[in-house]
């Protein structure tokens, strides 16, 4: 039996898996299922599960790459695997509250807070210029601005923390 | 007939031009910056050019070099796509200069259609009616004056605009001079030239443009409308044909005024004027594009022309092929223009690598795409993925065919795309019953979130399943078949486990 582990959000899934003849028993938390598989090209999957058939593809970005892109019946999802060692540790760091980061590179043109400063959801918090357009990035809640990671004109990377906000 | 021309550009278009070319038995020459030295449409033209640097300021926008190597590969003609170099009528006027055929209109109806403030003069001129604003100062001073005379909300917009670029909503004067100002830096970077206009902002209204072309024998004809209603941030993203909105007679007469205004400019090749409409059927012209539109296919896909080819043979100086009446929509047509974008967030573009793209096939379905698996959708172009466009026999089988093929489309990706969304947008029933104005989406779609946040066991099963039996899916299907025993059938299901990841 082979076991996995993935993570999704905050949540780390167990995924036992058992060759069973024909087919494959899988088990997902406590739920159990007798899954048939019939693999194709370019990660395709065919799930065959109580006579029902979905199609499925699953993608990595390589060895490294932790990630699993699955694509079935019409809908993507990714998911994270984790080593057992790594789920013993708690799982990857969720991002912690309040913390804006830079959703891709780009150049600082306008900051609209400092330090102290109360904002209110939906606020405009700077703006980002990068694929060609001015984006506002906007306090996904209410806060007080704790600190700022970012000067008007700087390039920032994507990541990079830009304001944090604690509610 | 040419025998050798340039495609200046990049990404699906030039792609969909290379294409067009080769079915003519014309050679093409692609030209490739550092980020697409591996990119499809750089490896499917006959040669390739590389020009510079990923930043388009030192590859796609370099007009000199683009120019020096049409020559030094004896091209005939240079065709621009859209975007970039499509409507610099410095470089349009460069290159015949130096004797070669640009395709797409002269240099001075480019410049004329490029200053939106003399388009508007150019077509009131031909009779065209166009939206009440201001446009005698650029001064900050004379603008704020103008806005309180015309009266909120109105519309700020770049001169040599375009995309949305440069372009603000103003709903109060106490917002003016930030949007002045940003958009005067939008419009500097984008366009080289912060000079700026206004326009009384008409809500609520429909936004159809009219394809036309135009021989060098004097010769226009129009190819009908395209409903491009559907935006959000002033760009399009899900275009169609006919309209839902129009009546016969209002598209005759709207198709009479196009063709009238473009041969009032002498205009030659393709070109589209873009309209408001609003509900009562006044229309109003908001400016013309001197190019390819990006959502071309619609117009092909219902009236059959091929817009690329027939742009190709007007350059090379054949006469039109078809009158006025020769032409006719048949069925409807749809495209939607998948982004890697997140609407959840703004719209904010997203980058990343497509690690597996499975584009839908089946009777009726185009994919205009630029990229295949493996491809990374980077922070220098436009996040564009891939037009999917569809054509069945009427509107309500059309967004059914477009619905099964966005089911069908899969794209793997660490990026966020919009794929989810428009197919919101589709299943939304003001789109459902054609009532679609261009407030529609941030009115009445947004705020917008996925529906499904947590994925359903059959997700951790395939998960599960491709490691189990080794290699993990697609994007690492060479670590997969290396990995596979020798003799194995890949498609058994049977087949040996290879030690692979199990056990984790």
């Amino acid at each position: 039996m082979a076991q996995f582990h993935y993570q999704i959000g905050d949540d780390v899934k167990t995924v036992r898996v058992e060759r069973t003849g024909a087919a494959f028993a899988v088990t997902v938390g406590d739920q159990h299922y007798t899954v048939q598989a019939q693999p194709g090209s370019a990660g395709r999957l065919l799930l065959t599960r109580d006579g029902n058939r979905t199609a499925a593809v699953v993608a990595t970005g390589g060895h490294t790459d932790p990630a699993r892109y699955v694509w079935l019946d019409g809908e993507s999802w990714t998911v994270q695997r984790v080593t057992a060692a790594r789920r013993r540790q708690g799982g990857a760091q969720p991002t912690a509250i309040g913390t804006i980061t830079a959703p891709m590179p780009g150049q600082i043109l306008e900051l609209f807070v400092t330090i102290g400063a109360t904002i209110a959801q939906g606020d405009a918090l700077l703006v980002l210029s990068a694929m060609k357009m001015e984006t506002r990035i906007i306090a996904p809640h209410a806060g007080v601005v704790a600190a700022v990671g970012c000067t008007v004109g700087e390039t920032v990377q994507r990541g990079q923390l830009l304001v944090q906000l604690n509610p | 007939m040419f025998s050798k021309i340039l495609i200046a550009n990049r990404g699906e278009i030039a792609v969909r031009i290379i294409r067009a070319c080769q079915e003519m038995g014309i050679t093409t020459v692609a030209v490739y910056s550092d980020a697409d030295a591996n990119a499809l449409h750089t490896m499917l033209a006959d040669e390739a050019v590389h020009l510079g640097t990923a930043a388009p300021s030192a590859s796609y926008l370099r007009g000199d070099l683009i120019l020096t190597a049409a020559e030094q590969y004896n091209c005939d003609a240079i065709h621009p796509g859209y975007g970039f170099l499509a409507e610099n009528a410095a470089f349009a006027d460069a290159v015949t200069a130096a004797g070669l055929i640009w395709i797409g209109p002269n240099g001075d109806v480019i410049r004329t259609m490029g200053s939106k403030t003399a388009a508007r003069a150019a077509m009131q001129a031909a009779g065209a009616p166009v939206i009440p604003g201001y446009q005698e100062s650029n001064a900050d001073e004379a603008l704020s004056a103008a806005a309180e005379q015309l009266g909120f909300p109105v519309l700020v917009k770049a001169k040599a605009g375009g995309g949305g670029k440069g372009m603000r909503i103003v709903e109060r004067a106490a917002d003016l001079p930030h949007a002045i100002a940003a958009a005067r830096r939008e419009a500097m970077n984008a366009f080289g030239d912060d000079e700026l206009y206004l326009e009384k902002l008409i809500t609520a209204a429909h936004h159809i443009e009219i394809q036309v072309l135009g021989d060098h024998y004097g010769n226009v004809i129009h190819l009908f409308e395209r409903e491009c209603s559907v935006q959000r941030h002033h760009q399009k993203i899900i275009e169609e044909t006919p309209s839902p909105h129009l009546t016969d007679d209002l598209r005759r007469r709207m198709g009479e005024v196009a063709v009238k205004a473009a041969r009032a400019v002498g205009y030659t090749n393709a070109g589209t004027l873009e309209f408001l409409v609003d509900e009562t059927g006044n229309f109003y012209f908001l400016e013309m594009n001197t190019r390819l539109q990006v959502e071309h296919p619609i117009t092909e896909l219902v009236t059959g022309v091929d817009l690329v080819q027939a742009q190709i043979r007007i350059a090379a100086g054949e006469p039109l092929p078809w009158r006025q009446r020769d032409l006719s929509q048949r069925g409807h047509a749809i495209e939607c223009r998948l982004y890697a974008e997140d609407p959840a967030s703004g719209f904010l573009p997203s980058t990343g690598t497509l690690h597996c793209l499975i584009e839908p096939v089946g009777p009726g379905i185009r994919v205009d795409t630029g990229v295949i698996s493996g491809d990374a959708v980077t922070i220098y172009y436009d996040p564009l993925i891939a037009k999917l466009s569809v054509i069945a026999e009427d509107r309500r089988s059309a967004i059914a065919k477009m619905q099964w093929a966005l089911r069908h489309f899969v794209i793997l990706s660490d990026l966020t795309t919009n794929l989810p969304f428009l197919r919101d947008v589709l299943a939304h029933p003001r789109f459902q019953q054609g009532q679609t104005t261009t407030d529609f989406v941030e009115t009445a779609v947004m705020p917008w979130q996925p529906t499904q946040a947590v994925p359903p066991d059959a997700v951790l099963i395939a998960a599960a399943l491709a490691d189990f039996l080794g290699g993990g899916g697609a994007g690492s299907q060479a670590a997969a078949h290396e990995t596979l025993p020798q003799g194995s059938d890949p498609y058994s299901p049977w087949r040996a486990d290879n030690g692979f990841r199990i056990g984790g």
